[in-house]
């Protein structure tokens, strides 16, 4: 992995504030986005801004086709079978509201979930619960923050869905997919992945898994802002109602009946958001040229560095298992004395290096453990030792606020 | 939560001149709007003003940590010292307007001619003696200064010479010791010109201007 190349391709690490160069670890929040992902958003809007599957003329052709092209790539990206299976929204948290919407839960039927949900994974079933009568029930994570197999075992059992994060954006922590959707199947329960941050920064394969549903973001994973998927077995697919319905998603109407298109179509309604469709595509393209495994491979070295750091400072906590292997890039930590928010705020003010701090919304689990929030790095492939060396230098001033 | 009231007015005022600052004067103005409805700020003003100043003070670690730890205490003491000091602003302009000086307690209208009827006409009750040298350069020429104010205000300092006269020497050594203070001497010895108000044993040593000497009579006349 040549990082210098890496960091070429990413014009914004080039520019300064107030004379420093910028260190952005809030890529679980966002990811950069490097040039060709912008210039294939650019190539759509000056030279084919036409619509998909609608026009005829030349521009239509062509975007239908870019479109065409974008999901294929994408399918291929998770490993999915077919192109088909991959259904374009606006971010991960609208793919669960789609299936929260579409998988025609009734009264008591029971949904799986965990302890440390984002918001997204948590309150579509939460509202579920109120409106339909669902039931939401959550595993609890073991003390040393790993996954408890055996309490999600005695739990499955009567569950309709198992909706699980694959990669935490607490604290990094990788659930043990394979074997809970293996459990899960053999509970006849269908599995739900937010793979929102597995898919930007490990090899994810949905067919080797043998996932049901996984709903990623493109913002996490160096595409344009506002752009996701989910992936859903065709069959399943098929048999989902339609969530957001409208142009596009229909075959035939008349005034009082339709006929809906197949998936992925069916769930595409309204006009898309083509430019971000083509660069959610280049981005995925640029992951596939580096290689998932190097970059899984220089986070971690990363966060072995800025770990063993924080660690050493007194009245330093880390959330999540203390293994950096096990966090991938998240470092989500406190400092006894000094506030999260103002450990984000000093290092953006002195040295440019932006965090993100507060609760990740993942409220949920710092309520339970009652605690405020954490100051949290994300790490991704531009990042370099002398930025962590730069934050290292940076938080040690900090901690002498102490 | 108290500094986004200081925040507001300081940044408000800036705002005026530099665009850069009515983000954070507008957070501000947000923060006492929430402040006042007895809810908390949501715009993290407070935190943003304590990490921006800890991070300035950071070359020197131990006034970083000293603010950082005291913030609170700091905001507040800067909210009192804001308020107060804006009481007597408007104060201050309350007198100027209303008595054509800032300090009226401490300034008044001299009435020579007792013509004047202003509630504000100066009301001086002391006796007022100016200890002088008959060779002293010094007093020679504040002659023409001490007449002028003389006129202008309808005190008169009576004239004790103590280089020749015993008399008078006496009696001005035995204000010596408020002379010293006053005029801070470190010895004890005769100084002229010296201006003194037998009513509370206050002195003005040396050359002064018509001003002083006038503002040494209304405080201690």
């Amino acid at each position: 992995m040549n990082l210098e190349k890496i960091r070429e391709d990413f014009p914004v690490l080039q520019k300064k504030i107030n004379g420093k160069p910028i260190i952005y670890f809030d890529n679980a929040c966002m990811s950069l986005r490097p040039k060709n992902v912008v210039e294939a958003m650019n190539e759509y809007y000056e030279d084919y801004p036409g619509c998909a599957g609608r026009s005829i003329h030349k521009f239509g052709n062509k975007v239908t086709d870019k479109v065409k092209e974008s999901r294929e790539i994408i399918a291929k990206f998770i490993g999915a079978k077919k192109s088909e299976e991959i259904i374009f929204t606006r971010n991960t948290t609208e793919s669960i509201n789609l299936l929260a919407h579409s998988l025609g839960l009734k009264k008591d039927d029971i949904v799986l979930t965990t302890d440390r949900e984002h918001n997204s994974n948590l309150i579509p079933w939460q509202v579920l619960a109120k409106t339909v009568g669902i039931k939401h029930k959550i595993v609890y994570s073991k003390k040393d923050m790993t996954f408890d197999i055996n309490e999600f075992e005695k739990n499955v059992k009567d569950a309709k869905i198992v909706s699980f994060v694959h990669c935490s954006n607490l604290d990094g922590y990788t659930l043990p997919a394979e074997e809970i959707i293996k459990i899960a199947h053999d509970n006849d329960a269908l599995v739900i992945l937010d793979g929102a941050q597995s898919a930007p920064h490990k090899p994810v394969n949905v067919k080797k898994l043998d996932v049901d549903f996984f709903a990623f973001s493109g913002h996490k994973m160096l595409g344009p802002s506002g752009t996701g998927a989910l992936y859903g077995k065709q069959h399943l697919l098929e048999e989902l109602n339609p969530f957001m319905v409208g142009g596009d998603t229909v075959q035939k109407t008349t005034y009082d009946s339709c006929i809906f298109l197949k998936p992925p179509e069916k769930f595409e309604a309204g006009l898309q958001n083509y430019a971000g469709m083509i660069g959610f595509a280049a981005a995925a393209e640029y992951l596939n040229k580096v290689g998932k495994e190097d970059i899984r491979k220089q986070e971690i070295e990363l966060n072995k560095i800025i770990t063993q750091f924080l660690e050493d400072i007194d009245g330093s906590n880390i959330i999540g298992p203390s293994s950096p292997e096990m966090r991938g890039g998240i470092i989500s930590f406190n400092i006894k004395g000094i506030s999260y928010h103002d450990i984000a705020m000093m290092l953006d003010e002195r040295a440019n290096i932006m965090i993100r701090s507060g609760q990740h919304c993942v409220h949920s689990w710092f309520n339970a453990h009652g605690i405020e929030g954490s100051a949290r790095v994300s790490l991704y492939l531009y990042n370099t030792k002398e930025e962590a060396k730069v934050f290292i230098d940076n938080m040690k001033e900090i901690s002498k606020l102490r | 939560m108290v500094i986004c009231i200081v925040a507001m007015v300081v940044f408000s005022i800036l705002g005026i001149f530099s665009a850069k600052w009515r983000k954070i004067a507008k957070e501000s103005f947000q923060c006492v709007f929430k402040m006042i409805q007895f809810k908390p700020c949501d715009v993290q003003l407070e935190e943003k003003i304590k990490s921006k100043v800890t991070s300035k003070l950071m070359k020197v670690p131990q006034l970083a940590r000293f603010f950082y730890k005291n913030f609170k205490v700091i905001s507040w003491i800067f909210t009192i010292v804001f308020f107060a000091s804006m009481f007597y602003t408007i104060y201050s302009l309350y007198n100027l307007f209303a008595f054509g000086s800032c300090s009226p307690g401490s300034t008044c209208i001299f009435n020579p001619q007792g013509n004047i009827t202003d509630q504000n006409v100066c009301v001086i009750t002391a006796k007022f003696v100016e200890f002088y040298g008959q060779e002293c350069p010094h007093c020679q020429k504040m002659a023409p200064i001490v007449e002028q104010v003389e006129n202008e205000t309808g005190i008169y300092f009576e004239k004790l010479e103590v280089w020749h006269n015993d008399t008078n020497r006496n009696e001005y050594l035995k204000h010596m010791d408020s002379v010293m203070k006053d005029c801070k001497l470190k010895h004890e010895g005769i100084v002229v010109p010296t201006f003194m108000s037998m009513k509370n044993n206050k002195s003005l040593c040396g050359e002064q201007t018509a001003e002083e000497l006038k503002q040494f009579i209304i405080e201690n006349g």
